[in-house]
C-alpha cells in the first residue's frame, strides 16, 4: 500500500513534525485546526498538495496517522510506525517516509477514508474520525501502563499543556499505581489554598538589599524591618542562628 | 488594589520587588519578589518564560523537598541540562498591602542547581493575574 521512497520530504520529530518541515520549507500550515483534540493541522505544499496531519497527543503511539491529499486524487491516511522514543524517532523519521502509491488507495475504498480533492483545491478539514482517538478516549481505553508511558514522554518533550490535558482525562480508577498516581500530582494544575491578610513590612528589606547587598556577596542573610539580623555561608546554619534569635518578625532570607 | 474596567478586582496583593539581584552579575533588570516556600521567606525572580519554579539546591534540601514524592525530570537551563525531580509544595506570594495568596504548586528541584529562585508560569503564575509597576517596583497579584 505504501512505498518507501527516501527523500521525497522530510518530516521532522513525531510530535511536531510539520513546526520542522515548515523550517526546510517543504510544507506550509494552511490554517491551525481548531476544535480538534489530537493535533490535527492542515499543510499544504508549494507544488499544491495538501496533507491534514492527524497526530495523537501524545508520543509512545504505536503509530502516528496522517492524513495525505493529491490535486485531483485522493487523501488517505497512512500508519508510519513511531519507535517508543523520541530520540529515535528523531533519526528515523528524518529519512524514508511513504510515498502514497494512488492507484493502489483508490482500490481500497472507504478503509483508507479517502477524501475527494479536486485540481488545485485543498482538502477539506479531517473530520473526527472513529479512528483517530480523542484525548478522553485515549484516556478511558489504554491501560494504565501506555498512559504513563505517554506522560512521561509529553513531559519530557515540555509538551506540558497536552500532559496535563491527558493527566485530567485519565480515570480515577486508573491512577490506582503510585507511579502514574505521582504523576498526576505534579501535572496537576496549581490550586489556590487561602488567602490571608498581609503584614506589613518587606519593602524595607527589599531596600536593605539595594543599599547593602553587595557588601555580603557568597552569603545568605536575615532580614527583618530593613535590618539585617544574620548572614551566613550556609542556609542551614543561618536557619540555626535564626532559631536562636527568635526574632518577633518573619524574615526574608536570600542569597548574595 | 487594582481593578478591571468594569470595576471586578484584578490583583488583590502588592509587594515591593528587587530589580535586581546582586547575585547576579547582569545589568538587566530583572523582578524579584517576595514568596515564601514552605513557609520559608525569600526571594524569586519571576520568569512567565520559565517552564517551571525552580528553588535553589540548599533551599530545597533546607525545606527537605528532596525527600518528597515527586517525578524525576531533566530540565533545559541557560546553565545547561539540570536533573531533579518536580514536587509538589506550598508557595505563598507575600503581600504588604492586601492579601498574600497560597498556592499548592508544582515546583523543580534539583542537587545540581545553585543559580537562584525562580518562579515560572506552570504549575504556578498560571493561576495568578499579576502586573508590575516599574515606577515603584511595585509586585501586584490576584488569584482567580
Amino acid at each position: 500500500m505504501l512505498e518507501q521512497q527516501p527523500g521525497v520530504f522530510e518530516v521532522a520529530p513525531p510530535m511536531e513534525p510539520f513546526a520542522s518541515a515548515t523550517r526546510v520549507g517543504h510544507l506550509r500550515p494552511l490554517a491551525e485546526s481548531t476544535g480538534f483534540s489530537d493535533g490535527r493541522r492542515r499543510f499544504a505544499t508549494p507544488g499544491g498538495i495538501s496533507a491534514c496531519a492527524a497526530l495523537p497527543v501524545a508520543p509512545g503511539f504505536s503509530d502516528i496517522r496522517r492524513r495525505f491529499g493529491a490535486p485531483g486524487g485522493v487523501s488517505a491516511d497512512a500508519t508510519l510506525p513511531v519507535p517508543p522514543r523520541i530520540g529515535e524517532s528523531r533519526t528515523r523519521f528524518a529519512t524514508p517516509l511513504p510515498r502514497i502509491d494512488w492507484g493502489k488507495l483508490a482500490r481500497s475504498g472507504d478503509a483508507w477514508g479517502f477524501q475527494r480533492v479536486e485540481p488545485g483545491a485543498t482538502a477539506a478539514p479531517v473530520e473526527r474520525s472513529s479512528r483517530l482517538e480523542s484525548t478522553a478516549d485515549l484516556a478511558s481505553r489504554r491501560p494504565a501502563a501506555d498512559i504513563e508511558a505517554m506522560l512521561r514522554q509529553l513531559l519530557a518533550d515540555h509538551r506540558i499543556l497536552a500532559a496535563r490535558k491527558l493527566a485530567v482525562a485519565v480515570p480515577q480508577d486508573l491512577a490506582s499505581g503510585d507511579s502514574l498516581r505521582r504523576l498526576l500530582v505534579v501535572l496537576a494544575p496549581p490550586v489556590v489554598r487561602r488567602r490571608t491578610p498581609a503584614r506589613a513590612g518587606g519593602a524595607d528589606n527589599i531596600e536593605w538589599l539595594r543599599r547593602h547587598g553587595g557588601a555580603h556577596a557568597g552569603n545568605w542573610v536575615a532580614l527583618a524591618g530593613g535590618e539585617l539580623l544574620a548572614a551566613d555561608e550556609s542556609l542551614a546554619a543561618l536557619r540555626r542562628k535564626l532559631t536562636d534569635l527568635a526574632p518577633h518578625v518573619e524574615p526574608l532570607l536570600h542569597r548574595l | 488594589m487594582l481593578l478591571w474596567p468594569d470595576g471586578s478586582t484584578f490583583a488583590t496583593g502588592r509587594s515591593r520587588y528587587l530589580d535586581r539581584d546582586p547575585e547576579i552579575l547582569a545589568e538587566t533588570a530583572s523582578v524579584h519578589v517576595q514568596v515564601k516556600f514552605e513557609g520559608v521567606r525569600v526571594l524569586a525572580m519571576l520568569d512567565t518564560g520559565a517552564a517551571w519554579s525552580v528553588l535553589r539546591a540548599d533551599l530545597a534540601a533546607g525545606l527537605d523537598l528532596f525527600d518528597r514524592d515527586g517525578e524525576t525530570k531533566t530540565l533545559s537551563t541557560r546553565i545547561g541540562r539540570v536533573q531533579g525531580r518536580l514536587v509538589r509544595a506550598m508557595t505563598t506570594l507575600v503581600a504588604e498591602d492586601g492579601d498574600s495568596v497560597d498556592i499548592d504548586s508544582t515546583v523543580f528541584v534539583s542537587r545540581e542547581w545553585r543559580a537562584g529562585n525562580f518562579i515560572g508560569y506552570t504549575g504556578l503564575l498560571e493561576r495568578i493575574r499579576f502586573a508590575v509597576d516599574p515606577g515603584t517596583n511595585a509586585f501586584l497579584f490576584g488569584a482567580f
